[in-house]
């Protein structure tokens, strides 16, 4: 009974946190100009986080040690450095704008000016990652995230013509009011709203405090084959209300009220108070997963001592990074960039950086003096090098479709 | 490498960067202005319609009571700074030939009916007057409409 709890809540939490600032904006502008069109990207993108956070998961479990220790053992320091700046840089980005997320969502909650809870949330951030225990921010968070379900009763209730939105996800087409450019642009976009690398050094980092082990794994598995892709399932449902409402009026989204309005025609003041708390528990809980993920990967590529099961004290220099990153973060928004803007470019960015976390995963994964038994498959190692193509193909093509596009203006 | 190797690929970038220089010229060369402009018109007025729209159904949901007056004021008021920034950057545009002008004309009318009814929804809801916001979104259906005419016929 106590292990069905144990699996049931990680599934939900893993629903609930699936989703962050990069996947409501980009889903939401998806469905606004391309419908549901690009559905298949969401697909594509949840089936490749759910293989590389199962490989990189079983690697934590099996090897009780973090991802940035062994790809810096396993494939020596420059390749490690590599990958650690790539991922850093994405993750700080991330950070960034989940931090702004959240002082947004806090601004149509109260109608203070952004700019005003930046600080306020860079230090409630900081203050959560500092003081409040590792299961109790995971689960809290993850199961506040569930509230934005409420998008797919909105879609619902809406009553769409369900054949027609059937018909525009099963038979992707650019729409005619859109260039096939700006269409590729939104699928690096959105595969890159899927695939953030923070989501799976959070995840691996998260067994390693947990210490999991080779018994762990059926829950693990669970969680990321059960959770992530109900968590897809929200991105899906986010897109589909964006385009029943928004996209028949020619409303484009370029903030975070305009994700919210389907939500409020469907379902009014009850539907705006369960979508704001998703917003704040979804941008809340990535901030604090990538702030985490910024001091996992610099902490453990350099062998310092890291994690929240162990005293601050004995982990000063994980700590100062987590800090120095929320200060950072809260830095960069107070120059008054555009959150949303930040945001965008945080999801194509993450496409861009993917192969230099995927890649080093992948061959530890395939490694029998970590993995012994428990090292890649047939299936894994056909999914892995499919995902390995995508995830290259979508990397090389991220800045020039970004440039061509001006970034899917 | 050596260094006869690094001249080759040095020449090989060099040829690369004028090849592609050479094509972005062409391109821009053989670009009608007029076309480009009228471009440049119809994005205008499509990003301001879709700020307006937006303003329109936060106004709307809030007068039927669907949306907290916080929310709606902060929809609204960004979509107000939208369509004010959509019409400032119109403006820096220039028309190239004088038959240009009737487009800057036009389009510039459009855009500034939409950002005074998007501002006279603000104000209305700032007050919290839920008539005079009916009444200011009114105003706002028609200059989306007078937009969306615009850009249809100029795309």
């Amino acid at each position: 009974m106590k292990r069905l709890f144990a699996v049931a809540l990680g599934v939900l939490t893993a629903i609930g946190g699936f989703v962050d600032i990069g996947d409501l904006v980009t889903n939401a502008a998806v469905g606004s100009r391309f419908g549901l069109s690009l559905v298949w990207v969401v697909v594509v993108g949840v089936l490749g986080i759910c293989v590389f956070a199962e490989m990189s998961g079983r690697v934590a479990a099996v090897s009780g040690r973090a991802t940035f220790d062994l790809i810096r053992e396993r494939l020596g320091p420059r390749v490690g450095l590599a990958a650690l700046v790539g991922s850093m840089a994405v993750t700080f980005l991330t950070l960034t704008a989940e931090i702004g997320g959240v002082a947004l969502a806090l601004e149509l909650a109260s109608s203070v000016n952004y700019l005003l809870w930046v600080p306020v949330v860079g230090v409630l951030v900081w203050v959560v990652l500092w003081r409040v225990r590792f299961a109790v921010l995971e689960n809290a968070f993850g199961l506040a995230g569930l509230a934005l379900i409420v998008f797919a009763v909105a879609v619902w209730k809406l009553g769409p013509d369900w054949g027609a939105l059937t018909a525009e996800a099963t038979h992707p087409a650019v729409p005619a009011t859109e260039d096939t450019t700006t269409y590729w642009f939104y699928a690096v976009a959105l595969f890159g709203a899927a695939m953030t690398p923070y989501e799976v050094f959070f995840f691996s980092s998260g067994g390693v405090e947990e210490k999991w082990g080779a018994d762990s794994l059926r829950t693990m598995r669970a969680n990321v084959f059960v959770g992530f892709p109900l968590g897809g399932l929200l991105s899906v449902a986010i897109a589909a209300a964006a385009a029943i409402v928004l996209r028949p009026q020619g409303i484009e989204v370029s903030s975070l009220g305009q994700v919210a309005l389907p939500v409020l025609a469907a379902l009014g003041k009850v539907g705006l108070v369960l979508v704001l708390i998703g917003f704040f528990a979804a941008t809340f809980g990535a901030a604090c997963e990538t702030g985490l993920s910024v001091g996992y990967s610099v902490a453990q590529y350099f062998g310092w001592q890291w994690g929240k099961f162990v005293e601050p004290l004995r982990a000063a220099r994980f700590h100062t990074v987590v800090l120095l990153s929320c200060v950072a973060g809260v830095g960069i928004l107070l120059t008054t960039v555009d959150p949303i803007l930040v945001t965008e470019y945080s999801v194509v960015f993450s496409a861009l950086a993917l192969p230099l976390t995927y890649l080093p995963i992948l061959v530890v994964a395939n490694d029998r003096t970590y993995l012994g038994q428990h090292v890649n498959g047939r299936l894994a190692n056909l999914l892995g090098t499919a995902y390995l193509v995508v995830v290259v193909v979508a990397s090389a093509a991220a800045i020039p479709l970004m440039i061509l596009t001006g970034a899917g203006q | 490498m050596t260094s006869g190797g690094r001249g080759v690929t040095a020449r090989r970038r060099a040829g690369a960067a004028l090849i592609t220089t050479a094509m972005l010229l062409l391109a821009g060369c053989g670009a009608d202005p007029g076309a480009v402009y009228r471009d440049s018109a119809v994005k205008a007025l499509e990003g301001s319609l879709s700020e307006a729209r937006t303003a329109e159904l936060a106004g709307r949901l809030w007068v039927t009571g669907r949306s907290t007056h916080s929310f709606a004021v902060v929809v609204v008021g960004e979509s107000d700074t939208g369509v004010g920034a959509d019409a400032a950057w119109f403006e820096q545009q220039q028309p190239p030939r004088r038959v240009d002008d009737a487009v800057r004309q036009q389009t510039t009318d459009a855009l500034d009916g939409a950002a005074s009814a998007v501002q006279s929804v603000r104000i209305a809801l700032d007050r919290s007057d839920v008539p005079a916001t009916r009444a200011a979104l009114d105003e706002l259906r028609s200059a989306c409409s007078e937009l969306e005419t615009l850009a249809e016929a100029m795309s």
